[in-house]
């Protein structure tokens, strides 16, 4: 937005500049405001809906204005004169209300920035450099201002001082001091040369504290190249995944959810070597934090602020020494640990052995996953199927390529439809692929009571006539979430059901 | 178990034995939808088979199973598995090897290969980054553990509970939708992914029509190359409104074997 504070008799080309933006700008935010009017559902509601009064309170100000240059209503506006004006002036700044409509985009920018910021400061450990910079600056004030104190108190006109006759001097003189200290002039009396003979050596102090930081950063920095980040000890992550434990699967499960997620929510790994980690890569680094320790203590959910996350993910240990049992009892206990401090918080733990799954069934936030069992299966499948390991490799890899399952709302212009003409109009929408194979039931609880578009007991696919209604999911493969899908941006950090 | 495998014919031979056996044999075994499969089990390490009692699979049942001690990358073993005669192999990872498994399973596989070129081959694999290295063996599907570990916990954590539809999805109940392959029929050679959908739905088929594979060979090599098309677009080749023929194989979502006349007309 412009603001033509420029006085017009001053500069009257940057006025007339300024003038015309402006006008550019009212013009397109009131067409704007017209075409979002025109392409609402309700045009009777429409101007009464906060978003719209936002708009139209940031461009009015504007409008006004032009109608007075312009001498519409100007019997109106000129008996109010210059002071109307200005309050007209002061009212543009309203349109500052527009940013309210990106409000979502700002609080993410921010959080963003935020984080960034912190990491930024503590892997360069830029706090203790600006600590270092402060005392160094203070030493500076406080020196200069006690050597002119002193040189001005003791001043003798046989010797006169430079530092006493000239304030601004001394600041210079003691920077000369400290860096060099051969072309400053001497101080005249005792108490100032003791002062610069102080500040000389807190100088050397100071200047070798300062390289020894800087080449300290430089070695971390280099050691850590290649390296995860390590979670800053003061940052709290909010709607983050947690990643428990670690092994070899670590990295591949970073890069889907990061995938999965659109790179929207950061991911915490939490293990007792974190500082070994390998980055997982120049893509998802900036969303991925390490944060050393075990994944069972307190102190270590604690600064994983596991509370305010939106997933965990169990892993079991790597297939060291331990046996397949020792690495389910470990990542059980971990998963207890989590769920004790967040009991809503959902779960994925990763299983070696089924007999673990008994235990397991007492978290009823956790999904217990036993990989193994799921290759027998395929493994069974693709004897009599062939290629069908390649279709659930893609069904399971979120990427552009690959269609995935969601679970997503029936859309309202299907809601009384049945599923098959369901499925007749996904069929003939060319924009996206979608294939709707069955419904879910309407409880939050995703896949508890799902029934899938194939054969009953009559043979008869038993959910072709299934009229749909508003509170059924359908079950779709996609390759993206369905475009109907119509979340709003701000629910974008809440798109996952919490349970 | 059985010891006398020389009348077997159209079964399902194992090479190697490990944790993951029992549970193998068992759904082939007392499959509903594809019936009972005769199953050649060939031991490489009797002292560990034995040693291991809970991989054994339970006595009696539907199907027979077969005990052949010897290594099944040779050829003695594998002939008197009846390769030749069989309609899968199952390469699972030999756990004495470790993380070195896969050479020798991708060994039996070139054996596999060489006594039976048609016989349908599933292995498992170890590590992922040898994948790619199969590629130039005969072995049809590779299903490595470690992959589908990720890639389910990936799912789960960002939809939680989907892992309960892929367990339904994988499970061999009859109650259950599965995803079937099967061949375009010589009737419905020359139609669309897209035309073929609208008649299932049409003829109320009790499946789903979800894509289709295009099995085509390999510019280099005599092997075929297959291209999975699931949920397939418009706007690319092969698409929604490629036409199908007698190579293509169609990927449908039932609870047991489809009719694929429903498509006819």
């Amino acid at each position: 937005m412009v603001e033509h504070l420029t006085d017009a008799a001053t500069y009257p080309l940057l006025h007339q500049t300024l003038l015309l933006a402006e006008a550019a700008f009212t013009v397109l935010f009131t067409l704007e405001y017209l075409l979002r009017w025109y392409a609402s559902p309700n045009r009777w509601r429409y101007p009464f809906a906060l978003h719209a009064l936002v708009d139209l309170i940031a461009i009015l100000p504007s409008i006004l204005m032009f109608a007075h240059v312009l001498g519409i209503g100007s019997e109106f506006l000129v008996l109010r004169t210059v002071r109307l004006l200005r309050t007209l002036r002061l009212l543009r700044l309203l349109r500052l209300l527009r940013i309210l409509r990106h409000g979502y985009s700002v609080y993410r920018l921010a959080v963003i920035v935020r984080i960034w910021t912190t990491a930024i400061v503590y892997q360069y450990r830029l706090g203790r450099v600006a600590r270092l910079l402060l005392l160094s600056v203070l030493a500076w004030v406080a020196g200069a201002n006690v050597l002119h104190l002193i040189e001005r108190v003791s001043e003798n006109p046989t010797h006169p001082s430079p530092y006493a006759a000239d304030y601004w001097e001394t600041y210079w003189g003691v920077i000369v001091f400290i860096i060099s200290g051969m072309d400053a002039p001497e101080p005249v009396s005792l108490g100032a040369r003791v002062v610069v003979t102080t500040l000389l050596v807190a100088g050397i102090c100071i200047v070798a504290v300062f390289t020894g930081e800087v080449v300290s950063i430089l070695v971390r920095t280099e050691q850590r190249r290649g390296r995860m980040a390590l979670k800053p000890p003061g940052l709290k992550l909010a709607e983050h995944v947690v990643i428990l434990g670690r092994n070899d699967h670590l990295e591949r499960i970073i890069h889907q959810i990061h995938r999965a997620f659109g790179g929207r929510h950061y991911i915490l790994v939490v293990c007792e070597d974190a500082e070994t980690l390998p980055s997982p890569g120049p893509l998802t680094h900036r969303r991925v934090f390490a944060l050393q320790g075990n994944p069972a203590r307190d102190d270590v959910l604690d600064a994983a602020n596991i509370e305010d996350a939106r997933r965990v993910i169990v892993l079991s240990g790597d297939a060291g020494k331990a046996t397949p049992s020792e690495r389910d009892d470990v990542a059980l206990m971990h998963a207890l640990a989590a769920v004790a401090r967040n009991r809503a918080i959902p779960l994925v733990v990763e299983l070696q052995e089924p007999e673990s799954l008994r235990y397991a069934s007492s978290i009823k936030t956790a999904d217990c996953l036993v990989s193994r069992h799921f290759g027998e299966m395929l493994m069974s499948q693709s004897v009599h199927n062939g290629g069908v390991a390649e279709i659930y490799d893609e069904l399971m890899t979120f990427s552009a390529d690959t269609s995935e399952f969601y679970r997503v709302r029936v859309p309202s212009q299907l809601v009384g439809k049945t599923f098959r003409q369901a499925q007749e109009l996904f069929l003939d929408l060319d924009t996206e692929s979608i294939v709707p194979v069955g419904i879910d039931g309407p409880g939050a609880h995703a896949y508890r009571d799902f029934r899938l578009c194939v054969a009953d007991g009559t043979g008869r696919a038993s959910l072709a006539d299934h009229v749909l209604t508003e509170s059924d999911h359908l079950i779709v493969c996609a390759f993206d979430r369905p475009s109907f899908d119509t979340s709003k941006p701000e629910m974008a950090w809440h798109e996952i059901p919490r349970s | 178990m059985a010891r006398d495998p020389s009348e077997l014919t159209d079964h399902v031979v194992i090479c190697n034995v490990n944790e993951k056996v029992r549970a193998i044999v068992e759904q082939l075994r007392h499959d509903p939808v594809a019936g009972a499969i005769d199953i050649a089990l060939i031991v490489q390490d009797a002292k560990l088979w034995e040693a291991n009692p809970e991989w054994h699979p339970p006595l009696g049942g539907a199907g027979r199973v077969f005990q052949i001690l010897g290594c099944p990358a040779e050829s003695d073993a594998l002939r008197r598995a009846r390769i030749a005669q069989a309609r899968a192999a199952v390469i699972l990872a030999d756990p004495e090897l470790g993380m070195l498994a896969d050479a020798r399973s991708a060994l039996v596989g070139i054996a596999i290969e060489r006594e039976n070129p048609h016989v349908h081959t599933v292995m498992e694999l170890i590590l992922s980054v040898n994948r790619s290295h199969l590629r130039a063996t005969a072995v049809d599907e590779v299903i490595c553990l470690g992959e589908l570990s990720e890639k389910l916990l990936s799912q789960s954590a960002v939809t939680p509970g989907v892992s309960k539809l892929f367990a339904h999805l994988l499970s061999s109940r009859s109650d259950t939708g599965q995803l079937f392959v099967r061949p375009v029929p010589n009737v419905l050679v020359g139609s669309t992914y897209r035309e073929l959908a609208r008649r299932a739905i049409r003829n109320d088929a009790p499946y789903v029509v979800c894509g289709f594979i295009r099995h085509r060979p390999r510019e280099r090599g005599g092997r075929h190359e297959s291209i999975v098309v699931f949920n397939p677009r418009v706007n690319t080749v092969p698409g929604k409104d490629s036409h199908l023929d007698t190579r293509d194989s169609l990927i449908l979502l039932a609870s047991g074997p489809p009719d694929l006349s429903l498509m006819d007309g």
